[in-house]
């Protein structure tokens, strides 16, 4: 099986948008179709996430990072730093069943609120971010 | 998955299981498009026993009405399913599936939708309306689900989608949960299912369902022979569905089943956000898309040469499919740059190149400039010229391939169905695309390849079949893995920065290639307008030609803010009269009160047209001066300039702003026959056939730098001067709406009480005549035709100039005493509406030089002026003549007031010595004897008019004469004393007309 080379392409889009977001602090037209262009529908749902500032970065004193995106309805879903993952239906169904699509809407918001700047900050206990790892805690953090 | 979903496919799950008896009578009987039999169906029930009692399907007819939804739904969905997993009967087998059902091999089941049939004729031209709208809308009624989502519902809607589309799955879900049904089958080996609705079987959850949809496609892509009896009519069937299932026109419907195509229904976007943005291009991308496609498609079938005619154009990229590969949901294709579409002056240089490929030269020559306007996106090329293109130029396209040429395109999937790319293809992709250059990375990667096509040589012409049935299966990625992660890139990012920049001699990052350059001169507003830069600004210089000049009036609010912070970079003009200066005497209360002359004249504004005939009004820094205006007019108007740093204000349509399409009108059509989008040298067709008039287009704000009027044209060849016309013309041939020119002598004006009385608001009411309405000929009065005097009207909108505001002032302060001033006016692009001029935002007044007025048209008020004769037919708020003989005296108005006998003023003090006199305060001297004024209204009895009630208010001058052969004091005179007097002709403006209870006439008696 040869070997992907859209993750490549993504991260370069990415870096792409992080420097013209520093610069103009504005996402020129381009940018958003290539982003269509290579992330299809997902593009436009994630950036409706960052336009609703959905994603927060929980951080905790022993280092750790996560991701949390906030879903249309206020479901959470915890987004890994270290793992390609969402615990979301679509990334089950169409990134590791159907393997159609790089990622889910929840990662790519992720992805872009952090190239941007765009993500909130969040500061937790260990024992929070424990629980978070371990996928207990829900809404309320 | 919610409920309001559940209780909706129960309500539509009706079907029909027909049995090997009953195949040949559906068939004969759908072709024949009569209902189905009630008692068929129960008897193949009855035959049937128990071996269908536990399967949970509703066997019910349903009337032709009632299928003829669920048909058309099918219709739009089969074909989809069939495009986007072709090999999936593959799939039955899969790791769901039941072991049993593997090794008995399910019996091949024809499913047969027999509405299908029957609505195909009557469908198909509703489907070959390829409009969107229609496509969204049957998509809409056919997933309600989606508007009752919840976020996990709307993950499910995204799953489901992709589902639908690749139905594999949900075939094999089902028939593991419907075992029984399986069994079923297998007695019935030949049974011919009648789906009512296709998406009943994409319910995965639902073990009711059968997996009838999915075997509709799969058995309609390899169909088994049947027994003797199905197999000839089941075959035929099978031929007409493929056919139907490649009909182009239903390609087109499958991209719109994409989930995100329903989830951007539902949701509504943060206003001014990315996503909203990215909804607003991806729409109007997908517009231009299907536009293109839909024309190059209908092109294609004409004449198949023309789709490699597209290749003279310069940006359109010629590949050569060398690997295809599927990665995550895109396809990948490793591509060869082949030489790219040589232009012509190109291929004029180098003849031995054109040698070298005839087939290439003979597809050129053939080329279609319609071909070529029908894509929305190729917008004037040919200026564009990238070095690297031009080194791709110089390459053979039967050179040997080099690595450098080779590239990455991605393809998203609606492109590839409509593409499908194989090995050794040759692909056009048409602009705009873009290239992203990744790090590390040789190949440069292509994207948004949304205007792809294939280009088919002549030598594979024939069995270069486009249907998606033959496309080979691309190789699959492997999965992207997960310890990878987004999260590395997350923290590398964080981590090293720098290490970012290292970056080799390329620039990596995404380039759009479409534009010429950043900061090019571009003779296109509206590609202008399509990149704007940060805070929407152009950042292309624009080439236009500069047709008006005019001036509009600044809101009082931004009047006043501007008053302060005007700062003029010029020494202000000797020219330039002193703010506020008062006319000597001010006894007219018709006088403008200085108050309402504002500094500013009004702000600059032009109104440009670029060489594709689109206009746009560019709003200029506020004038400090008349004659900055004038000077700008006289230096601008014609010329072609370059407009930059403008930024866009709004786009105003024909409905909004009536006044200012009246003026792109009067310019229309333009005198050189204009640029075609799309077309890269002007055709010659575009001669015969102008173009309607643009229905829209932009007001731009710039400052006094925007325009750098090019010295190198005198004038531009686009520029139409305003025509001059006499008056008789404007009256006979003008219609409704028309911006008109001319230059008329004023006979009456007076200022008009506006509304709110405050500001800049004056309405002026001007009376002209020019030497064509005085002309000899007009001695008997022609009713409604042609007139005198013609009203001008002056709205509040027109910024009137200082020199022509104090011209009228002093007119019509003058004109109760003498009648020796006139005043010689240009109006420029005025408005005929009812009969009457109306100047408005876009029009210009001013002074008349004497020269010109006096070689064009001779002053007419040399002699007296004519007038009509006050008849039936005459409007009101015109001029007319009249003399009558007094037949009644309104008494209740009629007073008299003393005024000072030197200046007139009304401002008189009784002075305390005397008994007799009065003290002017205004002239500051003591009046004995004042002048007495009256105001009188008589009635008339007017030979013209008969059965008339005619009341005219008269001037002083009159008065006197009415009252002369009276001997006592004038004030104190009988009514009786002046009835029977004779008064005229006099001169009068029609105030009144009222037709009520017989014709009632107010005039005011005016002297010229």
């Amino acid at each position: 099986m040869p070997s992907s080379i859209l993750p490549f392409v993504a991260e370069q889009l990415l870096t792409d948008i992080e420097k013209s977001y520093k610069e103009r602090s504005q996402l020129p037209d381009d940018l958003l179709i290539a982003l269509r262009s290579v992330f299809g529908s997902c593009a436009l749902q994630a950036l409706d996430l960052v336009d609703q500032r959905s994603v927060t970065c929980v951080s905790s004193p022993s280092g750790r990072r996560v991701f949390r995106v906030m879903g249309g309805s206020g479901q959470m879903y915890t987004c890994y730093t270290s793992c390609h993952y969402c615990p979301c239906p679509a990334f089950s169904m169409l990134v590791l069943k159907r393997n159609t699509s790089l990622l889910c809407k929840h990662i790519l918001a992720a992805c872009l609120c952090q190239a941007m700047g765009l993500s909130q900050q969040e500061q937790v206990s260990d024992q929070d971010m424990t629980r978070i790892l371990a996928g207990q805690a829900h809404t309320d953090l | 998955m919610s409920i309001s979903v559940r209780r909706k496919r129960k309500s539509r799950d009706l079907r029909c299981i027909l049995f090997p008896e009953d195949v040949k009578d559906t068939l004969r009987i759908t072709s024949s498009e009569t209902k189905m039999p009630v008692s068929s169906s129960l008897k193949s029930w009855q035959r049937c026993g128990d071996g269908f009692l536990d399967t949970p399907i509703q066997k019910k007819t349903k009337t032709v009405g009632q299928k003829h939804a669920t048909a058309r739904q099918s219709l739009l969905q089969t074909p989809a399913e069939y495009r986007e997993e072709p090999v999936h009967i593959a799939w039955s087998s899969s790791e769901s599936e039941p072991s049993d059902c593997e090794d008995k091999s399910p019996p091949p089941r024809t499913v047969v939708t027999p509405k299908q049939c029957q609505s195909q004729p009557q469908h198909k031209p509703r489907l070959n309306v390829s409009s969107y709208l229609q496509l969204l809308n049957s998509e809409a009624d056919e997933l309600p689900a989606i508007e009752s989502g919840s976020d996990l519902s709307d993950e499910e809607d995204e799953v489901r989608g992709h589902q639908e589309k690749e139905p594999d799955n949900s075939g094999a879900i089902s028939d593991c949960n419907s075992p029984e049904k399986d069994k079923s089958e297998e007695k019935q080996p030949r049974e011919t299912q009648i789906v009512p609705d296709v998406d009943i079987s994409d319910y995965p959850s639902d073990g009711e369902g059968s997996t009838a949809g999915e075997m509709a496609s799969s058995n309609v892509a390899e169909p088994d022979p049947v027994d003797s009896t199905g197999r000839r009519l089941l075959s035929d069937w099978v031929r007409s569905a493929q056919a139907l299932l490649q009909t182009p026109q239903k390609q087109a419907n499958c991209q719109f089943k994409t989930p995100d195509d329903s989830n951007k229904k539902r949701r509504k976007f943060e206003s001014g956000g990315l996503a909203e943005r990215l909804n607003q291009l991806q729409s109007r991308q997908r517009s231009a898309v299907s536009f293109w496609r839909h024309q190059s498609t209908a092109d294609s079938t004409a004449t198949t040469t023309t789709t490699a005619a597209a290749a003279g154009k310069l940006g359109v990229l010629a590949l050569r499919v060398l690997h295809v590969q599927e990665d995550c949901g895109l396809s990948v294709v490793l591509c060869q740059r082949l030489q790219e579409a040589q232009n012509p002056t190109e291929e004029q240089q180098n003849p031995a190149q054109e040698q070298q490929n005839p087939a290439q030269e003979q597809q050129d020559e053939q080329e279609d400039p319609a071909q070529e306007q029908q894509n929305p996106a190729q917008e004037q090329q040919d200026e564009q010229e990238d070095p690297a293109q031009e080194q791709q130029d110089a390459v053979e396209e039967q050179e040997v391939p080099a690595e450098r040429d080779h590239c990455l395109v991605l393809f998203s999937r609606e492109t590839v169905t409509h593409l499908a790319p194989s090995p050794g293809d040759l692909v056009h992709v048409h602009p705009p695309w873009q290239t992203l250059v990744i790090e590390g990375e040789s190949r440069s990667v292509i994207l948004s390849t949304h205007f792809s096509q294939k280009v088919l040589s002549a030598g594979r012409r024939n069995h270069a079949d486009p249907s998606p049935k033959h496309r080979p299966h691309a190789l699959r990625c492997s999965p992207y893995p997960l310890n990878h992660s987004w999260g590395l890139w997350l923290d590398q990012r964080r981590a090293s920065p720098a290490q970012r920049d290292r970056g080799g001699s390329r620039q990596t990052g995404v380039c759009e290639r479409v534009w010429p350059e950043p900061r090019g001169v571009c003779d296109s507003l509206l590609e202008a307008l399509e990149s704007p830069g940060p805070a929407g600004a152009l950042e292309q210089r624009l080439q236009v030609a500069l047709q008006r000049v005019y001036c509009l009036p600044i809101p009082q609010s931004s009047a006043l803010r501007l008053h302060g912070l005007r700062r003029s970079p010029h020494t202000p003009s000797p020219h330039t009269p002193s703010p506020h200066t008062p006319s000597p005497h001010t006894p007219s209360p018709h006088a403008p009160s200085p108050r309402n002359s504002s500094n500013s004249p009004g702000r600059l504004c032009v109104l440009v047209q670029d060489a594709w005939g689109m206009f746009s009004e560019v709003q200029l820094q506020a004038l400090v001066s008349e004659e900055q205006l004038q000077h700008h007019v006289l230096q601008w108007e014609g010329r072609s300039c370059l407009l930059q740093g403008v930024k866009v204000l709004r786009r105003v349509t024909r409905d909004r702003c009536a006044p200012l399409f009246s003026l792109i009108d009067s310019l229309w059509p333009p005198t050189l026959p204009l640029r075609v989008h799309g077309d890269a040298v002007s055709c010659e067709e575009s001669r015969t056939t102008a173009p309607a008039a643009p229905s829209f287009c932009y007001r731009l704000s710039g400052s006094e730098a925007s325009v750098v009027v090019s010295q190198e044209l005198p004038m531009s060849p686009l520029y139409l001067p305003a025509v001059m016309q006499s008056l008789k013309d404007i009256l006979q041939g003008g219609k409704e709406g028309v911006r008109c020119s001319f230059t008329a002598n004023v006979v009456f004006s007076r200022l008009q009480p506006s509304g709110s009385g405050a500001g800049d608001a004056e309405s002026w009411l001007l009376f002209v005549t020019d030497a064509s309405l005085q002309g000899e000929e007009e001695e008997e009065p022609r009713p409604g035709c042609c007139r005198r005097t013609l009203p001008v009207c002056l709205s509040p909108s027109h910024v009137l100039q200082r020199s022509v505001r104090q011209a009228l002032a002093s007119q019509s302060s003058s004109s109760s005493s003498s009648s020796s001033s006139s005043c010689h006016l240009t109006l420029k692009d005025v408005l005929l509406q009812r009969g009457c001029i109306v100047c408005s935002e876009q029009s210009t007044v001013r002074l008349a030089p004497a020269s010109t007025g006096a070689s064009l048209h001779p002053d007419p008020l040399a002699q007296p002026v004519l007038l009509d004769q006050l008849g039936p037919d005459t409007p009101p708020h015109t001029l007319c003549r009249l003399t009558g003989v007094v037949v009644g005296v309104d008494e209740e108005t009629a007073y008299s007031w003393p005024v000072c006998s030197r200046c007139e003023s009304e401002r008189l003090e009784r002075a305390p010595a005397t008994q007799e006199g009065f003290f002017c305060t205004v002239c500051d001297t003591e009046v004995v004897r004042p002048t007495i004024k009256m105001q009188l209204e008589v009635f008339l009895s007017c030979p013209s008019l008969i059965d008339c009630t005619i009341r005219i208010k008269l001037q002083q001058k009159t008065i006197d004469s009415v009252l002369s052969s009276l001997v006592s004091d004038p004030a104190f005179c009988e009514v009786e004393s002046v009835l029977g007097k004779e008064v005229g002709p006099v001169s009068a403006y029609v105030r009144v007309i009222t037709r009520t209870s017989g014709l009632w006439v107010g005039l005011e008696e005016i002297s010229l």
